[in-house]
């Protein structure tokens, strides 16, 4: 078993690797982008077969899902990332593979990270709560979360470089194989509002757990907590970034850059959060 | 036979415009050609002709028809004058057989075209097969023709990006408005001046599904006649014209904006934006396109908020990369006319062995019974069977090396059917026939 997992651990970071090539291709070369797409869906579902299979491996070896540890979550949200990738956009698309390149970039980085350093950290979180439900549905939610903030991330860095584009008058494979603004900006916004909800989700669940596990701590632990406060951070921005499109009718570039700015703010918190601690809440 | 196919052709590579324009037929005078053709020794005929080309395919009744011979039944059809004639021969190209068929799939493929990849002229022959098959100048040969053509135009529309990309400014305007809103279904398109230019992005835009199109002119009456052009039915419901009085208002409901006229003058000053902009309640952006020279619209708008503004030379550097982009995929659509020319060969070839191994066998035949007949007084019963198997046996022999050399696929297409030629040529099949 250990062995297959060694093999896998090797396999995904050259598959992702792999598509990554395969998308680059596209988007650099300006070729028959129709004809790609063409083998780029059967080579998506062949990767997220293998990735699956990881998973379901992993977690009857070690007893619990990929959620106890920095690098099991890195893997999981290159999986959950690709995934709504595959289904939101490559499978219905019919005119590009634009995002791929990027989302395929950023997914090869996090498996790669997590085949290089798992097992070489110590599981933090404690038996007991690794196979309570409410727990893995927790940080289920709050792989999607991110994942899905990822993605809007990946679409609003598409959508500046597209608009820088057409403003610098570059008509080169930016111009030529990323979706058009308004198509970004929905795109964006449709992850933004997945991302939030899932949050909320993960939030809610990660207060009925406190209450569970750590019933002798008081609300203001929960809330100084590092990781709580950075995500309730994350969540807030993204909440707002929501509202003042729909109160403020604040459109195009302004919103997107309100929501990059959300994502810039949460990748300082996860780094600063994860470098002060190894666990995963101070309660726990 | 098919080496007897021949085509004559006048376009952009030789012919300037004026001729061009001048034998550049309609579809009555198209149809009449053919009619007339039909009536001499042509059993088959193609004709294409557009705003760059006038073509005349030819497969003759019998024998062979010279490329004079069809140069002269265009140029009488439309009226030139004796004493041109022969200027106006010097213009043409004349093909035969193989490169005439492969002169046809480049045109088909675009790859002849001024606008290589022009996707415009695929529709344009498919509208010749028609007229020929419905003056009944389509016979066998010319249907096969026809689907290998078809194949050849589809195969590199998929297998190449010969096609891809905006390859004239209007359609570049188009494309580069579609790079900020994808879906014209829920936008508002302006389109200042009912000329060429104008009229061209209208189009473009009502191909691209845009949900409502404003045309402003400064002569109404011209606007809504070009509205009747482009959309006769329906979807000219879709059309609003005005004139450039209103243009004020116009440009505030305005997503895209798209400027050909001939003035001299800015028709859309930056205080007008500036003002449009406020009076806009919509918060999406403003996508100017300027494709008149001298521009329409003062470039001082693009420094606004909110606003896209792009003028003629910033779609010609899209327009000339598309076009540099198409010319490398020249080679890959050359490739693929050879392959079908080999494989329609290939089947003519095999279409036409049957038939000539059977004449070929009933010809051996007809001679044998008649030679037979002649002596058969002179022999009795016994000796009469004895000689009908002897003579069968003969002619079998006889005819086995040039069949099996006629069934056999060796050499290339054209050789095949060479052979085929050969042998209805040395035991006169065709004479037979008749």
């Amino acid at each position: 078993m250990n062995t297959l997992l060694t093999f896998f651990e090797i396999l995904l970071p050259l598959l992702y690797g792999g598509l990554f090539f395969y998308f680059s291709r596209t988007f650099f070369h300006l070729g028959n982008v129709q004809r790609r797409l063409k083998h780029a869906v059967p080579a998506a579902y062949v990767l997220l077969s293998v990735h699956a299979s990881y998973i379901g491996t992993y977690t009857a070896y070690n007893h619990h899902d990929l959620v106890a540890s920095v690098s099991e979550l890195s893997s999981l949200i290159a999986f959950t990332l690709f995934a709504v990738y595959v289904f939101a956009e490559l499978r219905p698309s019919k005119e590009t593979s634009g995002t791929g390149f990027f989302v395929t970039a950023i997914a090869c980085i996090l498996q790669t990270v997590s085949s290089l350093t798992i097992g070489s950290e110590n599981t933090v979180v404690t038996k007991a709560i690794l196979k309570d439900p409410i727990f893995n549905a927790h940080v289920t939610t709050s792989v999607f979360g991110y994942a899905a903030l990822i993605l809007a991330a990946i679409y609003g860095s598409l959508y500046l470089l597209l608009y820088r584009a057409i403003r610098r008058n570059e008509f080169g494979a930016i111009f030529e194989h990323v979706p058009s603004l308004e198509r970004l900006e929905r795109f964006g916004l449709r992850a933004t509002a997945a991302g939030f909800v899932f949050l909320t989700i993960s939030i809610i669940l990660g207060a009925m757990l406190f209450r569970t596990f750590a019933p002798e701590s008081d609300t203001l632990h929960l809330i100084l907590d590092p990781k709580v406060l950075m995500t309730l951070l994350v969540w807030l921005v993204f909440g707002v970034t929501l509202l003042v499109r729909r109160v403020m009718h604040i459109e195009g570039r302004r919103l997107v850059l309100f929501w990059m700015y959300g994502f810039a703010l949460t990748v300082v918190s996860m780094t600063i959060v994860n470098a002060i601690g190894t666990q995963f809440h101070s309660f726990l | 036979m098919p080496q007897n196919f021949v085509s004559v052709s006048i376009s952009h590579r030789r012919a300037p415009v004026a001729v061009r324009e001048r034998l550049s037929m309609s579809e009555a005078e198209m149809k009449s050609l053919l009619a007339q053709i039909k009536e001499s020794v042509v059993r088959e005929a193609l004709l294409v002709s557009t705003c760059n080309r006038t073509e005349l395919y030819a497969l003759p009744a019998e024998g062979e028809i010279t490329s004079d011979y069809l140069i002269e039944f265009i140029l009488r059809t439309k009226k030139i004058p004796a004493s041109e004639m022969e200027e106006y021969k010097d213009y043409f190209e004349r093909q035969t057989y193989c490169d005439a068929m492969s002169h046809l799939f480049s045109v088909i493929a675009g790859i002849d075209s001024q606008i290589v990849g022009d996707q415009q002229i695929f529709a344009q022959v498919k509208d010749a097969f028609r007229l020929s098959t419905e003056s009944g100048n389509n016979g066998g040969f010319l249907t096969k023709l026809a689907h290998a053509a078809f194949r050849v135009a589809k195969r590199v529309i998929s297998e190449t990006t010969l096609t891809n990309g905006a390859a004239t400014i209007s359609y570049a305007a188009v494309e580069f408005a579609r790079k900020i809103y994808d879906d014209l279904k829920t936008r508002n398109i302006l389109v200042i001046g009912a000329g060429e230019t104008g009229e061209l992005a209208a189009k473009h835009f009502l191909e691209r599904n845009a949900g409502s199109v404003t045309i402003a002119n400064r002569n109404v009456a011209k606007a809504r006649e070009m509205v009747e052009r482009i959309a006769p039915d329906a979807s000219g419901g879709r059309f609003t014209t005005i004139s450039l009085e209103e243009l004020g208002v116009a440009l505030a409901k305005a997503d895209i904006i798209v400027s050909a006229t001939a003035a001299t003058e800015y028709i859309v000053t930056e205080p007008m934006m500036r003002a449009a902009l406020k009076q806009r309640q919509s918060k999406n952006p403003v996508v100017l396109i300027d494709i008149a020279v001298p521009r329409d619209i003062d470039p001082a708008i693009a420094k606004l908020s909110n606003v896209f503004l792009k003028d003629i030379d910033d779609l010609r550097s899209i327009v000339d990369r598309n076009l540099d982009r198409r010319k490398l995929e020249i080679p890959k659509a050359e490739k693929i006319i050879q392959e079908e020319l080999d494989n329609f060969l290939q089947s003519l070839s095999r279409l036409e062995v049957g038939p000539t191994i059977k004449e070929l066998r009933d010809r051996f035949e007809a001679i044998r019974k008649e030679e037979l007949e002649r002596h058969q007084s002179k022999l009795d019963e016994k000796h009469f069977a004895l000689m009908d198997e002897m003579t069968r046996r003969m002619m079998n022999r006889l005819l086995h090396s040039p069949m099996v050399s006629l069934k056999e696929p060796h050499g290339s297409p054209e050789d095949m059917l060479t052979r085929v030629e050969i042998v209805r040529e040395l035991f006169a099949l065709d004479n037979t026939k008749e």
